[in-house]
């Protein structure tokens, strides 16, 4: 079973999306700052890692980069999903090695959709 | 000692001072420079100090105390408004091309030739005196140190100072009449004198050790030796008024004279090269006065001690070295003596010279030949001229020596002949200052000044040498008692030579004032006014506009100038000034520059007077109206003012242009911190609409989902809604306050029980936070006038906020109501992780936020700290924080109480 | 130069009013300091403190430029 992180600082985001990963047959780790992410990437490399941007400590750029950077870790995807929806913003987030970068408000189904085409 | 030893040494000095002034002139020549060049222009002042100073500060030093002194403070003093004043002088000069004191003034006054005539008579009275005053120190010191007795009056062939005289006469001829110079500068000879002014003070610097330090056991024992002996009054001055009183005017007049005597002006302004030599002269000349004077006391003391009486005290540097046998040292007095006097006697007959030429024998002269057709060069005239005044001045000086000067003390005469210079003082100042001083003015002053400085001063000497009738200093003229020439209009409280100083000057500057203020000036006069007191605004116009109108062959021009300084140099001169104006020297008609330009090379050389004559002669002029000249100068100044305005207004607009830019920039700013702003608040409001669709969409695709799980999920749903609710009530309360629509409504408000109310709506989320929440007030009752619903929201602002940064345990928020004075203090601390001191102001910012957003989450808690701070504000309380970070913090704000 | 016009004023008042009466009269006693005589000591220091003033003032003038 393939394993998802989900980072995200609001506890009913990180919620609704650790209930849509169950579903669709993952197996789910949640992380609610930047440094409990890190801790698991590293630990547990989890397939895909839906990440939050705007957080406390550690921000989704900084993981993006640590990800892509690390030569173990560059294989895992990274779909960015933040309230940041400026050109730039997208940007930045898929040269930093992104594969998606979904806007919130998001759409479930949209989620769903996106994640399952990447870990297929 | 042997007289032809002495004569001998005599000769030498002059023949070294030759040699050195010729060595300096072929250097110029060859183009290389001079050692020492720099101390020359200093130097040269020195020549101030004259036989006068070597044996007559001795001599008065042993009658009346320190009072020879004054003499030498006057110089310092004057010194110091060498910048300010001599500068101005210099300038004028330069450009003028001015050369004596006669021309200055005649040129200022409208280039005036009766002025010119005027002043240079009164030179020639007041200055031959002093100049006959050197010779006779000469000849004294001349016999102290052969040891021939008394004063020779034999025929003047056998009289020793006449040969001296012929060889100075020599001296001067050769090097001060060599070429006509435009601009009067004698460079060798300038050298010579600063050559001898080192010998002079070398010289009585010696003696006096010598004497001082030598005979008797240093100052000490001089001064020690002479009170035992009663000369005590020798170290004071007389302390009476009329002894103040000629102290002060002996400063007076050495302050002008070091400006108006004819070799000072030469030496100080007509050879100066550059203005910046003022710089090292204010200091070094004063210092060379000092130095120089240093002895002249002890010299006199020690003088009297040894030979028991004042007699012949004037020349006590010869002969006190002489009695002790230090021949070889008296010689070198003597030399020392001789030199200031050879020097000073050189250049002041050559600065007498120029004036007697330009302004006495050339005028006559030139008009005769201009009417009688003569078109021969005149260089040689002009040195002719020169030369013949010298011969002439040395003549007089001579003859008075020989007949008059017998009869008159050394010390004396140098100060009536300082006298007499200071009457020009009046008309010299005004003219650099005053634009309405007229030429009329100034005649009018320095001849009423003359002739009181000649009724108050000479006659009185002259009756008392025996030469004249008592009568009139004891009754006065015609018997009328209040016209006695030394005490004037009954001013019987004063000595001889402030008595005069005093009315001299006294009618001398009424009458110049008032003739003055009550005469028209005419075209020239405004025109010359304007340029001396304006000059240093107006020299670079000056060059540009001419005053003059008419017409004039080119031709004729350079011929004119050619004829006076040669046509090589006449065409050099007149091409550069072309090429410098751009003016072109083919054309047959002169430019009008060119002519005014010729007329100033033509003052340099004959004076201004003779060359606005010389220049007419060869022109036809217009008359040019005061009014015209006044429009075009007031036309030069008004472009320079223009000038200066549009300066002050482009550096206003500098100025006006940085403000815009920093206002632009800060406006960017704040546009920049609005869109911030602007993005933060949607994106705070799309986190709760994101849950919200989020937890909607997964309720409606899982039907399946458990009971608990589903009412959780709408739980969080309502909660969302709250959440942007507030978030939008917030923005909006925060945009009310912030355009001021929201209004106070004011109440008694009992505040202990406001923040009981606070604290009871909070206690779930304490209880949620696991924080601790509690409550500290006196035991009193405060009423307070405030709008309560807007104090609860601040108070309910700021214990949530202190709730949620609460650390996790043992988390604890302490609200405590303090009383102050005026005001009532209302604190919400909390040990959470505490703010860092350097944003404790902006915190309070709604803009804060924003800025701080970057990357990370908001400290503080949205808006809610800004509209805390609108509210209190508007309650006119404070609202601020103290904290640093780790160590949790106070936040407080109060509300007044009256 | 014209800037330092008021400097050089106030030297030359100071020092016509240091070396005038009323202020020269109380030096003006048969008075030693040291052997020397006051009168002697006063004025040749005010003169010294002139040719210092003078110095240094002028030191600090701009190197001006004449035509």
């Amino acid at each position: 079973m393939q394993k998802i992180l989900v980072v995200d600082d609001d506890p009913y985001i990180l919620m609704s999306l650790e209930f849509l990963m169950k579903k669709a047959g993952y197996e789910v780790m949640i992380a609610r700052d930047g440094t409990e992410a890190l801790e698991l990437i590293n630990n547990r490399k989890p397939a895909l890692i839906l990440l939050d941007i705007m957080m406390p400590d550690v921000d989704g750029y900084a993981i993006c980069a640590y990800v892509k950077e690390s030569p173990k870790l560059k294989d895992i995807k990274i779909v960015f999903i933040s309230a940041k929806t400026k050109e730039a913003d997208i940007e930045k987030g898929i040269r930093l090695g992104a594969s998606r970068y979904i806007s919130k408000p998001f759409s479930t189904r949209d989620v769903m959709q996106q994640v399952k085409e990447l870990l297929n | 000692m042997n007289k032809a030893l002495v004569v001998l040494c005599s000769v030498a000095y002059l023949a070294l001072l030759f040699g050195i002034a010729g060595w300096i002139e072929r250097r110029k020549l060859s183009g290389k420079s001079i050692p020492g060049k720099n101390m020359i222009y200093p130097l040269s002042l020195a020549v101030y100090c004259t036989g006068w100073t070597y044996y007559g500060s001795v001599g008065h030093a042993s009658l009346h105390g320190m009072q020879f002194l004054s003499i030498y403070l006057g110089p310092l003093i004057c010194c110091a408004l060498f910048v300010p004043v001599i500068q101005k002088i210099l300038r004028i000069c330069r450009t003028q091309r001015i050369n004596s004191v006669a021309d200055f003034i005649s040129t200022r006054y409208g280039k005036n030739f009766s002025l010119g005539v005027i002043v240079t008579l009164c030179y020639i009275f007041g200055v031959i005196p002093y100049i006959a005053l050197q010779l006779k120190a000469i000849s004294d010191s001349f016999h102290v140190i052969t040891g021939m007795p008394g004063y020779a009056r034999a025929a003047f062939w056998h009289d020793d100072s006449f040969y001296i005289t012929i060889l100075l006469a020599l001296f001067v001829i050769v090097f001060g009449t060599r070429k006509v110079d435009v601009l009067e500068r004698h460079e060798g000879l300038v050298g010579a004198i600063a050559f001898e002014s080192v010998i002079k003070l070398v010289a009585f610097l010696i003696a006096g050790g010598f004497i001082t330090y030598g005979i008797f056991g240093g100052f000490k024992d001089l001064f020690a030796k002479a009170n035992a002996a009663g000369l005590q009054h020798l170290f004071i001055m007389d302390q009476q008024a009329s002894g103040y009183s000629t102290w002060m005017s002996m400063i007076l007049v050495s302050m002008m004279a070091v400006v108006l005597l004819p070799r000072q002006f030469q030496v100080l302004i007509v050879e100066n090269k550059q203005e910046r030599q003022l710089r090292r002269a204010i200091w070094l000349f004063p210092l060379y006065l000092f130095a120089i004077n240093i002895f002249v006391m002890p010299i006199a003391v020690g003088g009297i001690l040894t030979f028991g009486s004042n007699a012949g005290a004037d020349t006590f540097v010869i002969s006190l070295p002489m009695h002790y046998g230090m021949s070889a040292l008296s010689l070198l007095v003597y030399i020392g003596g001789f030199s200031a006097a050879t020097g000073m006697i050189m250049v002041e007959t050559i600065a007498l010279a120029t004036m007697v030429s330009n302004h006495l024998i050339l005028p006559p002269l030139l008009s005769f030949r201009n009417s009688s057709g003569n078109k021969k060069p005149l260089t040689r005239t002009v040195l002719m001229a020169r030369r013949g005044s010298i011969i002439f001045i040395f003549v007089l000086a001579f003859g008075y020596d020989k007949l008059i000067a017998p009869y008159f003390s050394l010390v004396s005469i140098g100060l009536i002949s300082m006298a007499a210079v200071t009457q020009l003082a009046p008309a010299m100042i005004g003219g650099l200052y005053w634009k309405n001083a007229s030429r009329k003015g100034a005649i009018f002053g320095i001849l009423t000044g003359f002739i009181i400085w000649f009724y108050t001063l000479i006659l009185p000497s002259v009756v008392n040498a025996g030469l004249m009738d008592k009568s009139i200093t004891q009754l006065g003229p015609w018997g009328i008692g209040w016209l006695r020439p030394q005490a004037l209009f009954g001013l019987n409280d004063l000595e001889l030579l402030p008595h005069s100083v005093f009315w001299s000057l006294f009618f001398n500057v009424l009458s110049y004032a008032g003739v003055s203020i009550y005469s028209r000036l005419n075209a020239q006069e405004v025109y010359t006014a304007e340029i001396f007191t304006g000059i240093f605004t107006h020299t670079a116009t000056n060059e540009r506009r001419a005053i003059w109108k008419g017409s004039a062959d080119m031709k004729d021009v350079v011929a004119m100038v050619a004829n006076f300084i040669g046509q090589e140099r006449a065409e050099n001169l007149i091409n550069a000034y072309a090429l410098r104006h751009r003016i072109l020297v083919n054309q047959e008609d002169a430019d009008p520059r060119m002519v005014s330009f010729a007329e100033r090379i033509l003052s340099g050389v004959i004076g201004s007077a003779s060359a606005r004559f010389m220049i007419s002669s060869i022109t036809k002029e217009e008359d040019i109206g005061i009014d015209e000249v006044l429009s075009i100068v007031r036309e030069s100044q008004q472009v320079l003012e223009l000038n200066k305005e549009l300066k002050k207004k482009s550096i206003e607009l500098t100025r006006a242009t940085d403000l815009l830019t920093t206002a632009n920039r800060q406006l960017l700013e704040m546009d920049g911190m609005k869109d911030e702003f602007l993005n933060t608040v949607t994106h705070e409001l799309r986190t709760p609409l994101t849950s919200i669709r989020a937890l909607s969409e997964i309720l409606y695709d899982n039907p399946e989902m458990e009971e608990e799980q589903r009412v959780h999920y709408l739980d969080g749903i309502i909660k969302e809604t709250e959440r942007l609710t507030r978030l939008i009530t917030e923005v909006l309360n925060l945009e009310r306050y912030e355009s001021g629509r929201q209004k106070l409504r004011l109440g008694a408000v009992d505040i202990a029980s406001l923040i009981q109310q606070v604290i009871e709506a909070l206690k779930p989320l304490a209880k949620e936070q696991g924080a601790a929440l509690e409550l500290s007030m006196p035991n009193a009752m405060f009423i307070v006038q405030c709008d309560a619903e807007m104090i609860y929201q601040v108070l309910y602002n700021l214990i949530s906020n202190a709730l949620k940064f609460v650390p996790a345990a043992n988390g604890r928020v302490h609200v405590i109501l303090r009383e102050a004075y005026t005001e009532l203090q209302i604190w919400v601390e909390d040990n959470g992780r505490g703010i860092d001191p350097e944003i404790h102001e902006l915190i309070f910012d709604k803009f804060f936020q924003a800025r701080n957003q970057t990357l990370q989450k908001p400290v503080g808690s949205g808006l809610g700290l800004a509209i805390c701070k609108r509210i209190i504000e508007m309650h006119e309380g404070r609202i601020w924080v103290e904290s640093e970070k780790g160590k949790g913090a106070r936040f407080a704000f109060s509300l007044p109480v009256n | 130069m014209t800037a330092f016009r008021p400097r050089f004023l106030l030297i030359a008042v100071m020092l016509i009013l240091l070396t005038n009466y009323p202020l020269l009269s109380i030096s003006n006693k048969v008075f030693f300091v040291a052997g020397i005589p006051i009168l002697y000591l006063y004025l040749g220091m005010i003169w010294l403190l002139g040719i210092g003033l003078l110095y240094f003032t002028g030191r600090r003038l701009p190197k001006e430029v004449d035509e």
